[in-house]
C-alpha cells in the first residue's frame, strides 16, 4: 500500500491515469500494437540470426540447407568441454566479478553525488563520465601503456621506487582484465542510478535517522532496498554487456590465451573462411543467458509498489551530511576518477603526442603531428556529423520508445503482450555487436535502407531502447500512482497529469538516460563496422580503422578530439537541463 | 545409447565438409570457365571514354587506408573518375559482397579484399567477373593471381623484425639466419605472435612452419614453449616492439616495417633463409558492377607503371614485372649498417590447401600456443 493510500484510503484507479486513458483510446489492442511494433524491429535481425544458425552456410548461399550441426556443436560443447563450454565459463568468470564491482562502485558514487554533501560532487558528476566519451579500445591502449609488465610506465615508476621486483602490474592477467572492465562499466552503473537517487523521497531515511539509525544502517536497510529496482536493472545491464563485450577481453586476454564467448563469436565472423552460421549459433546461447537474467530481474521487481519512493507527500530531498566521512568520500571518488579515467586518459593523450612509441619516454620528441594528420584526413567532418546526429537522434528515439514501453510494462495491465515486449526489447543488447550487425545485414540488405545512415540509426534504436525501458521502468516504479490519481481527482486531464506530475518527477531519469544513450551511441563500433558505408562512416569507425592499421598515435589523437567534442556536448546538455535536475536536491 | 558428437568426430566431419566444399566450389569454377569466355581487360580509348561517362566507381578493399588512398587518388587525378573507397578488413568484405549479391543488390564495382578463399567462393557463385589482364604473363609472375578471377598488385614479404635495444643488430644477424633464432633462450617471454585465427598472414606463416620438414610441428611447439605474447592483430605486435615490451614478433611484413622505420620507429629487420611471401590482395571485378567500364578501367590501371609507382610511395613492393624497386625507404635503408636486401627462399602458399587444412590446423595451432579447448 502506498503512503497516499494509507492516508486517504484506496483511490479509485480505473480510467484515471494516463496509461489507462491511452489504453482506453486504443482498447485492449494497445499492448499488442506496441508488441507488434517492437517485434517488427527486433525480429528481423534476430530471426535472421536464428535462421542463419540453422543453415549449413549463410542465408541465401547456394546449396545451403537446414542443419542442427552448428547449434548442436555449441550446446553440446557446454557439457563436453567443447569450445563453447570453456568460453562460457570464462565469460561468466569475468562478468560476475565485473558486475559486482562496477555496480557497487557506480552505485556508491551515484549516492555520494546525488544524496550527500561530498565536496566537489558537481565536478565529479562530469568527470565520472569521461571513460564513456571514448572507445573501450582506447582505454585498453591507455592501460597497455601504463601497466604492461615489460614496458608499462607505471611499472617503470614502481621500478624507480622499489627496484626491479616492484614491477608488479600486469594488465594482461585476470586481475588486469577485470580491472579495466570494471572501470569501463562504473559510469554505466553511475548514470543508471543517479537519476533514481535524485528522484527518491528521503522520508524513510529521515525516519530511520530520527529513530537512531547511523549512516551505514540507513544505507543498508533503507536506501538500498528502496533503490533495489534501479540497482538490479543496472546490474543486469552490466552483466549482459560484460558477456557481450569482446574488445577488452579479446585484446588483453589473448596474451593469456583466454577465450570468452563473445570473442570466440567475433573470431568465427572474422576467420578465413568465416563461419557465420557458427557465430549465429553461439549468439543464441548469449540470448538464452540474457533472457534468463532478465527473468530474474522481472521476478525481483514483480511487485512494483515495493520500490515506491516518490509519494504524494510533499518532500524536500535533503543532502545527507557525511560529517567526518566527507574527506573519505572525496578521496574515494578521487581515486575512482584517477584510476578509472585520468590515468588511462593521460596515457592516451601522451600516446597521441608521441610520433612513435619508444622504450623510454622522451618529452622533447612530443609533437602535434597526429592532430595535423587528423585535420587533413578525409571523412573527418562527415564522420563527426554522422556521429553527433546519430547519437542525438538515437538517444531521443530510445528515450521516447523506452518511456512508452516502460509505462506499458510497469503501469499497464498485466498482459502477456507487455511481458513479451519487455523480453523482446532486451534481447538485442545481449548479442555481441558484430553478430547483431550480421543479423541486421542479412535482414536489411533487401531494403532501400541498406548502406544508409538510417540503417545505423535503426540498429542503434533496436539495440539500445532497452536502456530507456530499464531506466524509466525503475523511475516509474518509484512514483506512487496516488500522485497521478490525485491530479486526476483534482480535475486535471490525464495529459496535464502526465505533463505536470509524471514528467517533472521523471526528468532526472530522462536526463541521465538520454545522456547515457547519447554516449553509448556515439562510440558504438561493433555493429556499425558491419553496416557502415563510405557515406555513413562514424568517428569510432575511423578510430578503429587507424588502430587496426597500426596508427596508434592517430587513433589516440582522434579519441582525444572525440572526447573534447563530446565533452562539450555533455557540458552544454547539462547546462541546459542539469540545473533543473539539481534543483530538487538543492531546494 | 545416447548420441554425442565428440571432438574427434566433429573435426573429421569438418575436414570432410571442407574438402567437399573445396571440390564442389572448384567444380563450379571449372564449369564457369568452360562455359564462359575469359574477358580480356585492357585500357583502350573507348574504355576510358565510357568510364569517364560513368564518372564514378565503388572500390571495397582491405589494405591499410594510407596505403590505398594515394593509389586511388592517382587514378582519380589521371581520369577524373571519382572512386568511393569502402574499407572492409578481414573476411567481412566478401561476406558483405556475398549478402549483397544474393539479395540482388549490386553496389560494389571492384574489390581487393585479401581473402582468396572468399574470392573463390564468390566467383563460384557467379558474382565475380571471369577476366584476365592483357599480356598477363608479361605483367605478373605466377603465384600472384587466381587465374580468371583475381590479380594481386602487391607482394607481402614476411620479415623478422626486432628492436635493436632488446636484440642488438649483431645478435639479430647471427640468430635470425633461420627461424630457429626465435628459440634463443634470451628471447623467452620477449616474443610476440599474432594469433593464428586473427589474420591470414599469421596463419600462413605458421602453416609454413608446419609444412616445411626442417621446421614442422615440433618447431611450433618449441616456439610456444618460449612463452610468446599473443596478439589479436598485427598492429599491437608492432607497437610492443617499438615500446620494448617484446624484442621481436611474427609475422611482420617488410612494407609495414619500412613505414615504421621511415616514421622514426626503433625497428630493424632481417630476412631469414626462407620466408612466406604472399600476394593475396586480389583485384577482382564484380560481375554485376554498376559502373561497368569504370570498374574495368580501374582494375586494369592497377597493373600499370603509374599504379606501381604510387604503390611504391607507400613502401609496398609491386608485383608488376619490370618495375625497378624505387621505394623511398630503400635509399634511407642503404645508409644504415644493418639493412640487407631480400635474399630469402620464397614460400608461397597454395590457397586450396590452405582452405582444406584450415579447420583442423588452425585449432591445432591455437592448442599448441596454450588455448584450452
Amino acid at each position: 500500500m502506498s503512503i497516499a493510500e494509507a492516508v486517504t484510503g484506496p483511490v479509485p484507479t480505473a480510467r484515471s491515469t494516463l496509461t489507462e486513458r491511452i489504453e482506453g483510446w486504443l482498447g485492449w489492442l494497445a499492448p499488442w500494437i506496441l508488441f507488434a511494433v517492437v517485434a517488427a524491429l527486433v525480429v528481423g535481425p534476430l530471426g535472421a540470426l536464428v535462421y542463419g544458425a540453422l543453415r549449413s552456410d549463410s542465408p541465401g548461399a547456394p546449396g545451403a540447407h537446414f542443419t542442427f550441426a552448428e547449434v548442436a556443436s555449441v550446446y553440446q560443447g557446454l557439457f563436453t568441454d567443447g569450445w563453447s563450454g570453456r568460453a562460457t565459463i570464462n565469460s561468466l568468470l569475468l562478468a560476475v566479478p565485473v558486475t559486482i564491482l562496477s555496480t557497487t562502485v557506480g552505485v556508491a558514487l551515484a549516492y555520494l553525488v546525488a544524496r550527500t554533501d561530498m565536496p566537489g560532487r558537481r565536478t565529479f558528476e562530469f568527470l565520472f563520465l569521461l571513460p564513456m566519451l571514448y572507445s573501450p579500445l582506447v582505454g585498453v591502449i591507455g592501460w597497455s601503456v601504463l601497466a604492461d609488465p615489460h614496458a608499462g610506465l607505471l611499472n617503470f615508476l614502481l621500478e624507480a621506487i622499489g627496484g626491479r621486483d616492484a614491477r608488479v602490474l600486469n594488465v594482461y592477467s585476470w586481475a588486469g582484465i577485470i580491472w579495466v572492465m570494471t572501470f569501463y562499466f562504473v559510469p554505466y552503473a553511475f548514470l543508471l542510478n543517479i537519476g533514481a537517487f535524485r528522484a527518491m523521497d528521503p522520508a524513510l531515511e529521515e525516519a530511520a535517522s530520527i529513530s537512531g539509525a547511523n549512516l551505514f544502517r540507513r544505507i543498508v536497510f533503507v536506501t538500498v532496498p528502496m533503490m533495489l529496482a534501479s540497482i538490479a536493472a543496472s546490474a543486469i545491464f552490466i552483466f549482459t554487456l560484460s558477456l557481450e563485450q569482446f574488445s577488452i577481453p579479446g585484446f588483453l586476454g589473448s596474451q593469456m590465451r583466454l577465450d570468452t564467448l563473445a570473442y570466440s563469436i567475433y573470431q568465427q565472423t572474422n576467420m578465413f573462411p568465416a563461419n557465420l552460421p557458427g557465430a549465429a549459433a553461439a549468439g543464441t546461447l548469449l540470448l538464452f543467458i540474457s533472457a534468463f537474467s532478465l527473468w530474474g530481474y522481472r521476478r525481483m521487481t514483480k511487485r512494483a509498489e515495493k520500490f515506491v519512493t516518490v509519494t504524494a507527500r510533499g518532500y524536500k530531498p535533503a543532502e545527507t551530511a557525511l560529517g567526518r566521512l566527507r574527506l573519505v568520500a572525496f578521496l574515494f571518488a578521487l581515486a575512482v576518477f584517477v584510476l578509472g579515467a585520468a590515468l588511462p586518459l593521460l596515457a592516451v593523450v601522451l600516446r597521441s603526442l608521441m610520433p612513435v612509441r619508444t622504450t623510454r619516454l622522451n618529452m622533447t620528441n612530443l609533437n602535434l603531428d597526429h592532430y595535423l594528420f587528423i585535420y587533413n584526413a578525409d571523412n573527418i567532418q562527415l564522420s563527426l556529423f554522422n556521429s553527433l546526429t546519430l547519437a542525438a537522434g538515437g538517444a531521443t528515439i530510445c528515450a521516447a520508445a523506452g518511456f512508452i514501453i516502460a509505462v506499458a510494462v510497469v503501469r499497464g495491465r498485466k498482459r502477456k503482450a507487455t511481458a513479451l515486449t519487455d523480453y523482446l526489447v532486451a534481447l538485442p543488447i545481449s548479442l555481441p555487436g558484430t553478430v547483431f550487425g550480421v543479423g541486421m545485414l542479412w535482414a536489411y540488405v533487401y531494403t532501400p535502407l541498406y548502406l544508409t545512415v538510417w540503417l545505423l540509426l535503426i540498429a542503434f534504436v533496436i539495440r539500445y531502447t532497452v536502456y530507456g525501458v530499464r531506466a524509466f521502468s525503475a523511475g516509474i516504479m518509484q512514483i506512487d500512482r496516488a500522485l497521478e490519481e490525485a491530479a486526476v481527482v483534482s480535475g486535471a486531464s490525464p495529459t496535464r497529469s502526465f505533463l505536470f506530475v509524471d514528467l517533472p518527477l521523471l526528468k532526472p531519469v530522462l536526463v541521465s538516460m538520454w545522456l547515457m544513450a547519447f554516449l553509448i551511441v556515439i562510440r558504438e563500433l561493433s555493429a556499425s563496422v558491419i553496416l557502415y558505408s563510405p557515406e555513413s562512416v562514424t568517428l569510432p569507425i575511423l578510430t578503429w580503422t587507424y588502430l587496426s592499421d597500426g596508427f596508434y598515435g592517430v587513433a589516440s589523437a582522434l579519441s582525444v578530439v572525440q572526447l573534447i567534442l563530446v565533452g562539450l556536448v555533455v557540458i552544454i546538455f547539462k547546462a541546459l537541463f542539469g540545473a533543473d535536475v539539481r534543483t530538487r536536491s538543492k531546494d | 545409447m545416447p548420441f554425442f558428437i565428440n571432438r574427434r568426430g566433429l573435426l573429421r566431419g569438418v575436414v570432410a565438409a571442407g574438402a567437399a566444399t573445396t571440390i564442389g566450389r572448384d567444380a563450379r569454377l571449372a564449369a564457369i570457365a568452360a562455359e564462359t569466355e575469359m574477358e580480356v581487360v585492357d585500357i583502350t580509348p573507348d574504355l576510358i571514354a565510357q568510364a569517364k561517362q560513368e564518372g564514378r566507381l565503388m572500390f571495397r578493399y582491405a589494405s591499410p587506408v594510407d596505403l590505398m588512398t594515394p593509389i586511388v587518388r592517382s587514378f582519380e587525378q589521371q581520369f577524373g573518375i571519382r572512386v568511393q573507397m569502402d574499407r572492409k578488413a578481414g573476411s567481412s568484405g566478401n561476406q558483405q559482397f556475398a549478402a549483397e549479391s544474393r539479395a540482388g543488390r549490386h553496389i560494389m564495382d571492384v574489390s581487393s579484399l585479401t581473402d582468396p578463399v572468399g574470392l573463390k567462393a564468390q566467383a563460384a557463385e557467379g558474382n565475380y567477373l571471369y577476366w584476365t589482364l592483357a599480356d598477363l604473363d608479361k605483367k605478373l609472375p605466377p603465384g600472384t593471381y587466381v587465374r580468371g578471377w583475381g590479380y594481386s598488385q602487391q607482394w607481402n614479404d614476411v620479415v623478422i623484425p626486432y628492436n635493436p635495444e632488446i636484440v642488438p643488430h649483431e645478435k639479430a644477424r647471427e640468430i635470425f639466419q633461420t627461424w630457429n633464432g626465435y628459440l634463443d633462450p634470451s628471447l623467452v617471454g620477449r616474443i610476440g605472435l599474432v594469433e593464428p585465427a586473427a589474420t591470414n598472414l599469421a596463419y600462413l606463416t605458421y602453416m609454413m612452419f608446419f609444412e616445411l620438414p626442417r621446421y614442422g610441428r615440433a618447431y611450433f611447439e618449441k616456439l610456444a614453449a618460449q612463452r610468446p605474447r599473443i596478439y589479436n592483430g598485427s598492429a599491437a605486435g608492432r607497437e610492443d616492439i617499438a615500446a620494448g615490451a617484446t624484442g621481436t614478433y611474427i609475422p611482420e611484413w617488410e612494407s609495414a616495417a619500412m613505414i615504421d622505420f621511415m616514421n622514426g620507429g626503433k625497428v630493424a629487420w632481417v630476412f631469414p633463409e626462407i620466408t612466406a611471401t604472399t600476394a593475396l590482395n586480389h583485384i577482382a571485378i564484380s560481375k554485376h558492377a554498376p559502373n561497368r567500364s569504370a570498374a574495368r578501367l580501374f582494375a586494369a590501371w592497377m597493373f600499370t607503371a603509374d599504379a606501381a609507382r604510387a604503390l611504391q610511395r607507400s613502401q609496398t613492393r609491386p608485383t608488376l614485372l619490370g618495375v625497378p624497386d624505387e621505394r623511398p625507404a630503400i635509399a634511407k635503408l642503404r645508409e644504415t649498417s644493418w639493412w640487407t636486401p631480400k635474399r630469402a627462399e620464397v614460400w608461397n602458399p597454395d590457397i586450396d590447401h590452405w582452405q582444406q587444412v584450415y579447420p583442423t590446423l588452425m585449432p591445432e595451432m591455437r592448442r599448441i600456443l596454450g588455448w584450452r579447448r
